[in-house]
């Protein structure tokens, strides 16, 4: 699924830039869209703020979604996916520095699909990112809506 | 002899006339019978001779018969009782003679029948004399042999008396002989020794100092010579001697109190030894409570003061002295008001109606100025259960106020830092939390760039890098990963002081296999001979000993990575009769002259080079360990592997003490 958008929230334009090349260096290529903090997550889900005109129903196939973010945090975002009818049954990976057992907790309460911690290890994090997009823009199926 | 007695019969007259005939003619009839031999011719004579002297009889009679018969009268008068009676004759002749001799013998008849009366009545006189002094004697006798009954009968009954008290007194009274034998023990003596009856009681002063044991006041056991009857018997008068009787080899014991004495008899002779004995155990303990109490309420640091039911002061002890100022004798008969400020006069009136026990308030010193009081009222009765005062111990609580005051202040000063504090520790744990998230979450990051990037430029350049720098390239990734693993020990080792212990029963053995088992997996290469007995259970928390097991197996399994027969043993072992348990390897060993290093963070005994770590493992072992109530230590030798014992629990620690302990080590 070439045409399907991947929804990158990262503000870490390291991290960005390595996850990039990591799903690159796994064939993944689909378009990656980037929000650098939890607001313009939100805007480009929805269409709203700098993402106005944007149709909030073409959804991206995969979110890739840090905790740690400016203005609204993941959870948040996390949250305010799941409560919106558009975009509830979404795949959301949580993909994340923290191994905090509360921050697992909170994901997978707030409707996380996956939980993965990025290893410090750059080559254990090419392939987590090629095991994560094998299995969601690949194996997985999700609902057309 | 018929004629004969006839004629005794006679008168008088006749007699005498017959008399003077035969007196005139015997002798001539005497000289005819004799010479003559013819009886006729003698009667004839015979009659002759008689007519003869009948008539001179005749004629003489009228010439003495007169006379004779005034004489005869006189006789008759005499014999009659008249002794004053009289002849009165003018004869001259032999008559007249007769006469005067006859009122002679008559006159010395009545002079000595007259003496003879008086005589008579003299003896009279004396012989009822004499009766009357008899019957007196006699009444008197009567009335001293009756004294001498009552006497008799009044000793018999004051004996009997003095029997009976003497039995009933509730003194002890004893009566030896003189050679120290028992004579008597009354009731009270008998039962003060415990006998029942004089048979029981010891015969004498030595049988008694075998049974009893005296001791003075002093507390020195007496000798028998120093006993009460001892010294009695030496002379001495006692009173009032105070001994410990003793019961040999027994627990009774008594306060006796002996007195006594020799009694002698009325010639001064001592006869016996009474001893009197009075038990004054009680009198004693009284007496001592009675001066414990006085010394108590003297010494007391409350005041004590006694007042009656008007109010008046009765007692007054030093402490209400110290307190109010006043002397016992300025106030003693004074009314309690003098220490009453005038607000509460009717409060002490109150109290006495409402029977309050127990109250605060102020009182008045003798300088006027007030002192704050805790008093505790007792009312005082008499024998008979009447309240006839009230005694009331008063504290001089100033102080406690002041410093009750201080605590309430410190108490309050305290809240109000533990509120600030309890702030200052949640801020600070919040920041904690908030430093390990960033250490979990941003300081991995940068790592994870310069890991990466390093990685891209050694895939991107790597025709343009010659070899040194692909090295140092490795070295930055490798360092980078170190110190990633190096924030994640340190993150467990934070998380492990958090959350609850959960103890349960746990197969230490199964996680120890489980545990042998990853790590022949992790290098097959490796022969390892692992030696780990089944049913080693501990009450533990299972996910912290997977930590310390994986831990101490996994440093075993490392630093026998040189030896081709690896061998590692888990274990338990006694050790102060609590169970320890233990991880022994045949490795490399450390030089114990390291050990205290073993524990410390971050803390490694060999080259990285040689055996890689972090050094964070062991800590993170000894605060499970530490966390369970439990401590642990290593044996060593460099080359002679190492043995770490660890135990779970403090020895002897019940399960109840031990959560508590947990907490204060958690």
């Amino acid at each position: 699924m070439p045409d399907k958008v991947i929804l990158l929230v990262e503000d870490n334009p390291d991290d960005e830039k390595l996850t990039v090349r990591a799903l690159k260096k796994n064939n993944i290529v689909n378009e990656v869209a980037i929000a650098r903090d939890g607001v313009e997550a939100l805007d480009y889900l929805f269409g709203t703020g700098a993402h106005v005109g944007r149709d909030p129903n073409s959804h991206p196939a995969l979110v890739l979604l840090d905790l740690k973010l400016p203005k609204v945090d993941g959870h948040e975002v996390l949250r305010r996916i799941r409560a919106d009818a558009r975009t509830k049954r979404m795949p959301v990976v949580v993909l994340t520095s923290s191994k905090e057992e509360q921050d697992l907790i909170t994901s997978y309460d707030h409707g996380a699909n996956s939980y993965i911690r990025k290893p410090v290890d750059f080559n254990q994090f090419t392939e987590a990112v090629r095991q994560l997009g094998m299995y969601w823009l690949v194996l997985n199926e999700t609902p057309s809506l | 002899m018929t004629a004969l007695i006839r004629f005794m019969d006679w008168p008088l007259r006749a007699k005498m006339a017959a008399v003077f005939v035969l007196a005139s003619i015997l002798p001539s009839v005497i000289s005819t019978l004799v010479n003559t031999p013819d009886v006729r011719q003698q009667f004839v004579w015979a009659g002759v001779s008689i007519l003869m002297v009948l008539v001179f009889g005749i004629c003489f009679a009228a010439v003495i018969l007169k006379p004779v018969g005034s004489l005869s009268k006189g006789i008759e008068l005499i014999a009659g009782g008249d002794l004053g009676a009289r002849v009165h004759l003018d004869h001259t002749d032999e008559l007249g003679l007769l006469c005067a001799r006859f009122n002679f013998m008559a006159e010395r008849i009545e002079v000595q029948a007259h003496a003879l009366k008086t005589a008579r009545e003299e003896l009279a006189a004396r012989v009822q004399e004499r009766t009357m002094e008899l019957v007196q004697t006699a009444k008197d006798l009567q009335v001293e042999t009756s004294d001498r009954n009552r006497a008799q009968e009044t000793v018999r009954k004051s004996e009997a008396q003095l029997q009976t008290i003497v039995e009933s007194l509730d003194e002890g009274v004893a009566v030896f002989h003189l050679n120290g034998q028992v004579l008597h023990f009354n009731r009270a003596a008998l039962e003060m020794h415990g006998y029942a009856s004089l048979d029981e009681c010891r015969r004498n002063l030595a049988e008694f100092a075998e049974t009893f044991e005296l001791t003075g006041a002093d507390g020195a056991i007496w000798p028998e010579d120093q006993w009460p009857l001892a010294r009695i018997l030496r002379g001495e008068r006692l009173r009032d001697v105070e001994a410990r009787i003793r019961r040999v080899q027994t627990d009774w014991h008594r306060v006796f109190s002996y007195g006594g004495t020799l009694v002698h008899d009325a010639a001064g002779h001592s006869i016996l030894a009474v001893v009197t004995i009075s038990d004054i155990t009680e009198r004693q303990r009284a007496e001592l409570a009675a001066v414990l109490l006085a010394a108590v309420v003297e010494s007391s640091s409350d005041a004590v003061i006694g007042k009656d039911l008007k109010g008046i002061v009765t007692s007054w002890n030093a402490a209400a002295q110290r307190i109010f100022g006043y002397s016992a004798d300025e106030i003693l008969g004074r009314p309690i008001t003098l220490i009453i400020p005038p607000n509460h006069h009717q409060d002490e009136e109150q109290l006495l109606l409402q029977r309050v026990e127990h109250f605060e308030t102020e009182r008045l010193r003798k300088d006027g100025t007030r002192v704050a009081v805790s008093i505790t009222v007792t009312p005082i009765k008499d024998a008979h259960g009447e309240v006839i005062g009230v005694t009331k111990v008063v504290r001089d609580i100033t102080e406690q106020q002041r410093a009750a005051e201080m605590i309430r202040q410190l108490n309050i000063d305290l809240e109000e830092r533990v509120v600030e504090r309890t702030a200052q520790l949640q801020t600070a744990n919040k920041e904690l939390e908030a430093f390990s998230y960033s250490v979990s979450h941003d300081l991995r990051a940068p790592l994870r760039s310069l890991d990466g990037f390093s990685q891209a430029l050694m895939e991107d350049c790597a025709d343009k890098l010659d070899a040194e720098s692909l090295d140092n390239l490795r070295r930055i990734r490798s360092a980078s990963q170190r110190m990633g693993q190096l924030i994640d020990d340190l993150l467990n080792l934070s998380r492990l002081t958090r959350g609850e212990l959960t103890r349960q029963t746990v197969d230490l053995s199964k996680i120890a296999q489980e545990t042998a088992d990853e790590l022949r997996a992790s290098d097959t290469r490796r022969e390892v001979n692992f030696v780990i007995p089944g049913g080693l259970i501990a009450e533990v928390d299972p996910r912290l000993l997977q930590i310390v097991l994986t831990n101490l197996l996994g440093n075993a399994w490392k630093f026998t990575a040189n030896r081709l027969d690896a061998l590692i043993e888990f274990g338990s072992d006694g050790e102060d009769g609590s169970k320890a348990f233990f991880v022994r390897d045949n490795g490399v060993g450390f030089d114990m002259a390291y050990a205290g290093k073993l524990f410390g963070a971050f803390q490694r005994l060999h080259a990285m080079h040689d055996f890689p770590g972090t050094g964070i493992g062991l800590v993170t072992v000894q605060r499970i360990i530490h966390r369970h109530g439990g401590r642990i230590w290593a044996e060593s030798a460099v080359n002679a592997g190492a043995t770490f014992h660890f135990t779970l629990r403090t020895i002897g620690e019940q399960e109840g003490t031990y959560a508590r302990q947990s907490h204060l080590i958690g």
